[in-house]
């Protein structure tokens, strides 16, 4: 009994889908660059993703394993921290892959550079993006699934 | 490069949706209303930030207050109901 | 086991106090902090510095996010340590095969 919006609800929440996934892709790997990074680029994409699932009804939030979200956040988290801790010859959250020039290490403004930056927007992209899904998927199928 | 003047003008009538759609949202009983209004003044206030240049802000409230934080209150009401007692 | 427990939780607690304790009596504490007749202008100088070396110090263009992520990593290892504690406290109570 899950009801859901018409065909053109759902037409128009896949359609969009698409532009809100490539916008969130750029915020998060532009994020040394241009305004924006991991929590916002991050948060973007939970967006999207939630669309998808008012527009198809809650049943939609059973089909993906909320293992799989679960393991993703702690995935996220963890490189955080590895890439934090990378540094630990001078200190925690030195940026060693920028200051010994070891990867993403070009010119200012060029795509590759800012050291560990980056990659710390993508750990925490990642992060963001499945612990918001995962809490709103709990949150929809909370208390049964009709209405 | 707009003036300074303008610059206020244009800043005092985003503020002034921001209060007037803060206002609708709080007085309002129909609660999907309300809960839309809120989005549409997450909006207002995003554009707010941009205006004051701090785009990082502005994208961060826009994604959570008009995306994730509306869904949130959609999902509540559609758990319970959607008319304020 | 309980009383483990509360000895735990307890020692903690002072952990946390004495060294809430320690950093308040450090007597460079209020050193930069409002109200200081110089605050501001050290202030100010501390932005300038960052806006004229945050590019080189971490090598992002956007200083946002050099300050968030490499400048200030703390702040930003406590905001994910927030976020993973709301969701794992929503998912412990709104949990699929939870208690009824």
């Amino acid at each position: 009994m899950t009801r859901t919006f018409s065909r053109i609800v759902e037409t128009v929440a896949d359609f969009f889908l698409i532009f809100i996934i490539v916008f969130g892709i750029y915020i998060i790997t532009h994020g040394h660059l241009t305004p924006g990074g991991g929590f916002q680029g991050g948060v973007v994409l939970a967006a999207g993703i939630l669309l998808l699932l008012v527009a198809h009804g809650f049943s939609f939030a059973r089909k993906i394993p909320e293992e799989l979200l679960s393991d993703l956040e702690a995935i996220g988290g963890i490189a955080f921290i590895l890439l934090a801790s990378l540094g630990f010859g001078q200190s925690f959250f030195y940026n060693i892959l920028w200051h010994e020039k070891l990867a993403f290490a070009e010119q200012v403004g060029r795509f590759f550079s800012g050291g560990a930056i980056p990659l710390m927007n993508l750990s925490v992209g990642l992060k963001v993006v499945a612990g918001i899904t995962s809490g709103m998927f709990a949150l929809s199928l909370f208390g049964g699934e009709e209405s | 490069m707009i003036s300074v003047a303008a610059q206020m003008v244009i800043q005092g009538i985003v503020l002034a949706g921001i209060f007037l759609t803060a206002l609708y949202a709080l007085l309002q009983k129909d609660l999907l209303a309300s809960a839309l209004m809120l989005a549409a003044m997450s909006l207002l206030m995003s554009l707010e930030f941009y205006l004051l240049q701090a785009p990082d802000v502005a994208i961060a409230e826009a994604a959570v207050g008009a995306g994730v934080s509306t869904l949130v209150l959609v999902l509540g009401i559609r758990k319970t109901g959607r008319w304020e007692e | 086991m309980n009383t483990i427990r509360s000895i735990l939780a307890v020692s903690a607690l002072l952990v946390i106090l004495f060294t809430f304790i320690l950093i308040s009596f450090n007597p460079g504490y209020g050193l930069f902090s409002f109200g200081h007749p110089e605050e501001k202008s050290w202030r100010i100088a501390l932005y300038k510095y960052y806006i004229e070396n945050g590019a080189n110090l971490s090598g992002g263009a956007n200083i946002v996010t050099d300050i968030v992520f490499d400048l200030r990593g703390y702040d930003t290892l406590g905001e994910a340590t927030v976020l993973f504690t709301a969701i794992a406290g929503a998912l412990a109570l709104l949990r699929r095969g939870g208690a009824k």
